[in-house]
């Protein structure tokens, strides 16, 4: 089967999560990539390395304004021209509402937020994590195309590096539609930082910290993570909203997630249960962090830790 | 012009769920309630009915009886007047169904010039129904707005995704759907609260908005569940109280061998 | 000689003429009633002059508390009248649409309130000790009448009252507001009340300064909308999960797991409350809060030990409302009162014990307002009375683990139920000879600052109530500070933690649990002295 991975890259730079996206489409069937916009030859290099057989640069002039609908039409011309019968794309906010409407065009279904995908039989199994990670349920669409969006950090990324075949796409969105007008655009800033969705270790600040987030970027750096929030950090104007980890922020799934001065609302916990390893420091000994953790330190984030990340460097 | 906000009635986040033998959601009556993200877009359809010339809030759910109670909460904060789509036929829908539900919904209602919804909802959490409204409805989409303001005619939103920052304009009609970074939704006086028992509830059935029962429902659905297992719950692991710097130890020791 | 001091005066006029006396007395006369004359104009005009008024109005102040017993305005919260009836949420059907609530406008306050703010005599007895006035914040019990008495005139402020509402940050400043929180009374002002009635307590001519801060506060939470944000998500876990903290009911009965002894749940246990002596009633605090649950299952121990049979509700238990109802929401109150009221009934319940003192204010003071009457103790009542009747026996510790402790009136057990020495004969013996007070203690006791509502908001302005009460405890050296509600408990082990060294806050119950078992340790053969 020929399976189509939506590609996204940040400041030029392949993301993270396209090359884990690449080794489950090639281990379901073919892996085609179709990368919208200008893509230089690290990309298409990094692409290949991972897998992808063919590589599809569609150039769309109307991708200046950014808008969703036409990242999700040329996607689903990219679908229907390679025959494809899966479709993978990056989960997130706008990742989700791009496979949304390429389901919609196609007739497909639509799983979001996939952990792990298998073939079985004809067709294609993936699971998801539900309701605030109580649940794993196991679905599969019941129709001849899938689109599924798969969260970051779901499975190892593998080298299989092949020459993959280019090729140049145009394509023109016409919307049937009116659309929106984008008028202002930043994007993601290129950061030293690994993504706080994609990131294998993620250093979170609560209310604990009163409004110094200096130990906790210095444990992230000191072990090479993302840093993520409380809501209680956003809401108290420490750290932007990008930085929340929770379940209207960021769901995420690292190896390790350590959290400073965090109480542990369900809320929040409900972003980070899935962390293979947690530690916890938080002053309060009756924090319902401390029954979640690994291992949890009750006592003062702000002499700890740099004490912590001295021993670490 | 009326301002349709879409809203959901779920279970409470820290209730136990389970599923039915056909893996779809056991709703219990009673227990559940407006999903809280939807709060957030009836405090934003709340502000604009202030700005926008001629404008009331008709709160739309699609579900069983029990969720008129997520509309009394919409008109308790202030909503005019609410609308209830309900059919067995319905049960089981996936986000296509309920999207087609909805858009008929909405064109039935009648001069509905903007229609809002949450981020998403808070127990599914696919985020994707706004997209998809405004897909069927051929309007503009200004979907998970942290911000939002108007100007006459045309609305403006700030979104924060996984690409970036960007503001985006579109004029009315349009989709909307906003983040609960966008504003504290109000608390109903008791004022409120009284007024809100006069206040109209239409039910709606399929029928009435022309949709053919094929196309809804647990047999229409795209997708089909075929398992569901409940994960274990995490253990509490150790426990140290820290003296003046006794715990370092051990943190860099969990830590070292945590990124291994 | 009769009148030796003054007869020289008489002396002096001896050798007048009596035309010349008759003339003396006519003008004296006359300058008296004029100057009388004088005086009732000046006070006619000065409606506001209440340093004279009261005079004449703190009697008939006095006359006219609000509770027909003569008792203080403490304890149970005035009933919100609407329209002139009692509002009672089991009836808002036959509510008019129009219907008001609380006090908006000076016109919507009673005449009793009326005639209170008339009657202040300004000696400011209510604010030497209110924990706001004292702490930094804007709240003067004094300036606060004052500022209503001279609106509900329609005069101008005095220059000092003017001048002392503005350095204190308490004047009015939204001159765009209508209502009366904002135009006249600061919003600061409002909801920086703790309720602990120090203010009811201590004012000569009885004044009924919470009523009054009740009253604004029940339109402004279920009129105006407009309250501190922190209540919000009070009011939302009060109404869809029936705790401040909106914590799944089913864990209500987290506390009892580690007892070895089982605690029967009226309604899965048993049918009827009749079947115990009393149902132990748990509370919020006593079920999600980790030392309170401590307490909870200490209270539960004793009773065990004493052979009293008790029962508890578990998840059928819901918020008492004290906490909505003096944050002003009358209606978030009745609507857990009553679905209260309702459980107690199915179970047949008419004995209680509370071990937060909230709660059996609540329950034992104000349910009856809407039809609910019970036998409410607080657990230190309970447990002195075991220890009297022999049913518990306290021992007390060895000389060289005795340490000073210090008792903390909270104010809903002592000012507001007149409890001050239940706990107090507990505590006698279990610590050194003497137990040493607080400069401010049981009637005069200074607020934790948890009270009216207060637990669930910030504490923005001055300094923090519960520090200022921890030093109070500091100061007496003792190294354990009693207490006897969980919200005390809370507020000064709070206090104690901001500071280096701090003494040992824990509930009375602990201690006495701690006294019983040294009396069954030494009852017991010990294991290494049998054969």
């Amino acid at each position: 089967m020929t399976v189509v991975v939506m590609a996204t890259a940040t400041g030029g730079v392949l993301d993270a999560s396209v090359a884990e996206l690449l080794t489950m489409a090639a281990q379901l069937g073919r892996p085609v990539a179709v990368f919208a916009g200008e893509a230089n030859h690290e990309l298409i290099a990094d692409l290949g390395r991972f897998g992808a057989a063919e590589v599809h640069l569609v150039d769309c002039p109307q991708l200046a304004g950014n808008l969703i609908g036409a990242k999700a039409a040329l996607l689903t011309e990219r679908v229907v021209d390679a025959s494809a019968t899966v479709v993978l794309v990056p989960a997130g906010l706008e990742g989700n509402e791009v496979a949304a409407l390429v389901a919609a065009k196609l007739g497909a279904g639509l799983i979001t937020d996939v952990t792990a995908i298998r073939g079985a039989g004809n067709g294609v199994q993936v699971d998801k994590v539900v309701w605030a990670g109580k649940f794993t349920v196991t679905a599969a669409v019941k129709t001849p195309v899938a689109v599924f969006t798969v969260k970051p950090g779901s499975c190892p990324a593998v080298e299989a590096p092949i020459e993959p075949q280019v090729y140049q796409a145009h394509f023109s969105y016409l919307p049937t539609s009116v659309v929106s007008e984008v008028v202002q655009v930043e994007p993601v800033a290129a950061s030293v930082r690994p993504k706080l969705a994609e990131a294998s270790v993620v250093v979170s600040g609560g209310r604990g910290t009163d409004g110094d987030f200096a130990p906790v970027e210095a444990l992230a750096d000191a072990l090479g993570g993302a840093v993520g929030a409380s809501r209680a950090a956003v809401d108290a104007g420490y750290v932007p909203s990008s930085f929340q980890v929770g379940q209207t922020g960021k769901t995420v799934s690292p190896d390790l997630y350590v959290a400073l001065g965090i109480s542990g609302a369900i809320q929040h916990i409900a972003g980070m249960r899935t962390a293979r390893q947690i530690l916890a420091v938080n002053s309060d000994p009756d924090a319902p962090i401390h029954r979640l953790a690994d291992l949890s330190v009750v006592g003062d984030l702000k002499q700890i830790i740099p004490a912590v990340v001295s021993r670490l460097s | 012009m009326k301002i349709l906000v879409c809203v959901k009635y779920v279970p409470d986040a820290t209730d136990e769920v389970s599923f039915e033998e056909d893996q779809t959601l056991a709703r219990t009556g009673g227990s559940g309630r407006l999903s809280e993200l939807d709060e957030y877009a009836v405090e934003q359809a709340l502000q604009l009915r202030a700005e926008l010339a001629d404008a009331t809030v008709t709160v739309l759910t699609v579900g069983s009886d029990d969720a008129e109670i997520a509309l009394r909460k919409a008109l308790q904060m202030g909503a005019n007047d609410a609308v209830l789509v309900t059919d067995p036929a319905i049960a089981g829908s996936d986000v296509f169904g309920t999207a087609t539900v909805l858009a008929s919904a909405a064109r039935s209602v009648g001069e509905v010039g903007l229609v809002m919804c949450g981020m998403s909802s808070t127990d599914a959490g696919i985020g994707v129904l706004p997209a998809l409204l405004a897909d069927a409805l051929g309007w503009p989409l200004l979907s998970q707005a942290a911000a939002l303001t108007v100007d006459g005619q045309s609305l403006q939103i700030d979104r924060v995704d996984e690409t970036g920052s960007r503001t985006i304009i579109a004029g009315l009609p349009a989709v909307v759907s906003v983040t609960d970074q966008s504003g504290e939704p109000r608390y109903p006086s008791f004022k409120d609260v009284l007024a809100a028992k006069k206040k109209q509830v239409t039910k709606m059935a399929l029928a009435d908005l022309g949709v053919s029962p094929d196309s809804v429902g647990l047999a229409a659905a795209r997708v089909e569940v075929i398992a569901t297992v409940r994960n274990p719950d995490r253990a509490a692991g150790r426990v140290i109280v820290d003296d003046n710097g006794s715990s370092v130890d051990e943190i860099v020791k969990f830590l070292v061998d945590a990124t291994k | 000689m009769h009148y030796p001091l003054t007869s020289w005066v008489g002396g002096a006029l001896a050798g007048w003429s009596p035309e010349t006396l008759a003339g003396v007395i006519t003008v004296t006369a006359a300058v008296k009633i004029l100057v009388s004359m004088l005086w009732l104009g000046v006070i006619g005009y000065s409606v506001t002059m209440s340093v004279a008024w009261h005079r004449f109005l703190g009697v008939l102040n006095v006359y006219a508390r609000r509770e027909l017993d003569g008792s203080a305005a403490l304890g149970a919260a005035a009933p919100m009248l609407v329209a002139g009836k009692l509002f009672d949420i089991r009836d808002i059907d036959d509510l008019d649409e129009d219907a008001t609530f609380g006090v908006g406008k000076i016109e919507e306050f009673g005449w009793k309130s009326l005639l209170d703010f008339a009657s202040c005599t300004e000696c400011g007895r209510c604010q030497d000790l209110c924990p706001a006035w004292n702490t930094g914040k804007p709240l003067s019990p004094k300036l606060f009448t004052l500022a209503l008495r001279d609106h509900a005139a329609g005069r101008d402020h005095s220059a000092d009252v003017a001048s002392a509402l503005s350095s204190s940050g308490a004047a009015g400043s939204d001159s765009a507001s209508e209502g009366l929180v904002g135009l006249v009374i600061n919003p600061d002002t409002l909801w920086s009340c703790t309720t602990c009635g120090a203010c009811v307590d201590q004012c000569p001519v009885d004044i009924e300064h919470v009523d009054h801060i009740l009253d604004l506060r029940r339109h402004e939470v279920m009129v105006a909308s407009d309250f501190p944000e922190e209540f919000n998500s009070l009011f939302a876990n009060l109404e869809t999960k029936g705790n401040p903290w909106g914590l799944p009911a089913r864990d209500r009965m987290d506390w009892a797991k580690g007892l070895d002894f089982s605690v029967p749940v009226l309604g899965k246990d048993l049918a009827s409350a009749e079947e115990v002596d009393t149902l132990l009633w748990v509370g919020c605090a006593g079920a999600f809060d980790e030392k309170a649950k401590r307490t909870t299952a200490a209270v539960a121990e004793l009773l065990h030990l004493a052979g009293v049979k008790f029962a508890v509700l578990g998840q059928a238990e819901t918020c008492c409302g004290d906490a909505a109802r003096r944050a002003g929401n009358e209606a978030t109150y009745q609507g857990l009162a009553v679905e209260n009221i309702e459980t107690f009934a199915e179970y047949g319940v008419k004995q209680i014990v509370a071990t937060c003192a909230h709660c059996l204010n609540a329950l034992s003071r104000e349910y009856s307002q809407l039809g609910g009457a019970y036998r409410v103790e607080h657990h230190t009542q309970v447990l002195n009375r075991l220890i009297r009747a022999g049913q518990l026996n306290l021992v007390e510790p060895p000389e060289q683990e005795k340490v000073q402790i210090t008792y903390h009136d909270p104010c809903y057990l002592g000012r507001h139920n007149q409890e001050f020495d239940a706990p107090r004969e507990l505590l006698a013996g279990l610590g050194e000879a003497d137990l040493v007070e607080m400069e401010h203690h049981a009637a005069t006791s200074l607020c934790c600052g948890g009270g009216g509502a207060r637990m669930w908001t910030e504490e923005k302005l001055g300094t923090r109530i519960n520090s200022a009460r921890m030093d109070e405890a500091v100061a007496t050296g003792a190294a354990t500070v009693a207490t006897a509600c969980p919200y005390c408990a809370i507020m000064l082990s709070d206090a104690g933690a901001a500071r280096d060294e701090a003494p040992q806050v824990t509930d009375v119950a602990h201690l006495v649990l701690a006294g019983v078992k040294r009396g069954l340790d030494s009852a017991q053969p010990r294991k290494d002295e049998q054969a």
